[in-house]
């Protein structure tokens, strides 16, 4: 009696797993995207929130006064009006690992 | 393994640019956003000063900064092939824009509309294939980052037609750009194979990546002219 007690309890058990793990995955929200397309708004984008906001910095700290780098494919993105590109060497000074750039994460 | 890489000689190219209209016509590039630009600048002091022609493309790298990127937010969008190639998914990719800040080359380009080539005066070659029958390297999309894919659609028809030994020497499986140069300044194939002939002319070139600093290890490849910058 004992063991068939035990039998009906693990068969439940058995059953409820798979249903609870579908609970779980239906609770959980979907991977969510760190980024959108305004991340990169000179005002509002997280991307300079971070840097000017947060870390402080300066807009010439990274937005060079004219285009220094020559090979870069977008150089006719640069208006006359706006700050200067940025130049990526300045990224490298934070965002790189010893032995190779990882361009997030790699600030320590 | 087949990595595919091209090299670009700036003592042969005059700047005509026939490797930018040939990409803008095989891939259909919208204006605002070219897959192939030429750069000139000039180097030297007067009265010895010359003009260097160099023309830009992706640099399908092989630790390529823009995937990074793209990884990091979630979007997952851009891979590299077996070839090596760098690829965007337009369906994947939400138009953050993050890969075309990090790249050191200035390569993807957040394509804002999907324009004409000739805008105002109808649809040109390539243009006119039905959406559904184009490479998804070419079913464009507004608000989503495009670039060069090496004319992956030819790369994978000598996938399909088990012609990989043919990349970089028939038409049919080569790059446009690489095709049309008028003095040969421009080489495409696969630099595992040391007998290859881009593989023999980098070596006798001593052509370089640009900007190795970066650390990504760009697939492309430049024979500087004197005075260049790289």
């Amino acid at each position: 009696m004992k063991r068939l007690i035990a039998a009906v309890v693990l068969g439940l058990a058995m059953a409820a797993l798979p249903a609870a793990a579908a609970d779980e995955a239906t609770k959980k929200p979907a991977a969510k995207p760190a980024a959108s397309a305004k991340s990169l708004d000179p005002g509002t984008g997280a991307f300079h929130r971070v840097h000017t906001q947060k870390l402080k910095m300066s807009c010439d700290t990274c937005h060079a006064s004219e285009l220094k780098d020559v090979l870069f494919l977008r150089g006719a993105e640069v208006s006359a009006s706006g700050p200067g590109p940025v130049d990526r060497a300045v990224c490298l000074g934070c965002h790189q690992a010893p032995a190779k750039p990882n361009w997030y994460g790699a600030t320590k | 393994m087949t990595k595919l890489v091209r090299l670009i000689d700036q003592n042969r190219c005059m700047g005509c640019q026939a490797c930018v209209s040939a990409c803008a016509v095989e891939n259909y590039f919208t204006p605002d956003a070219p897959w192939n630009v030429m750069v000139e600048y000039e180097v030297g002091t007067y009265p010895a000063v010359k003009r260097v022609y160099n023309t830009m493309n992706c640099m399908h790298c092989e630790q390529p900064s823009c995937k990074a990127a793209c990884d990091a937010v979630g979007a997952k969008a851009i891979s590299k092939n077996q070839f090596g190639v760098v690829l965007v998914d337009y369906d994947k990719c939400i138009g953050c824009g993050y890969c075309a800040a990090v790249c050191p080359y200035g390569v993807p380009q957040l394509n804002k509309s999907v324009a004409e080539l000739y805008p105002g005066q109808g649809k040109s070659g390539a243009e006119t294939i039905p959406y559904k029958d184009r490479h998804p390297t070419h079913r464009k999309k507004a608000k989503v980052v495009e670039k060069c894919t090496f004319c992956a659609h030819k790369l994978d028809r000598a996938v399909t037609d088990g012609k990989v030994d043919r990349i970089g020497k028939d038409q049919a499986y080569t790059p446009s750009c690489d095709l049309v140069c008028p003095v040969q300044a421009r080489m495409f194939g696969d630099i595992d194979d040391p007998n290859s002939d881009v593989s023999m002319r980098i070596k006798a070139t001593g052509a370089v990546q640009l900007k190795k600093q970066f650390g990504t290890g760009p697939q492309v490849y430049y024979a500087l002219a004197e005075g260049a910058k790289s």
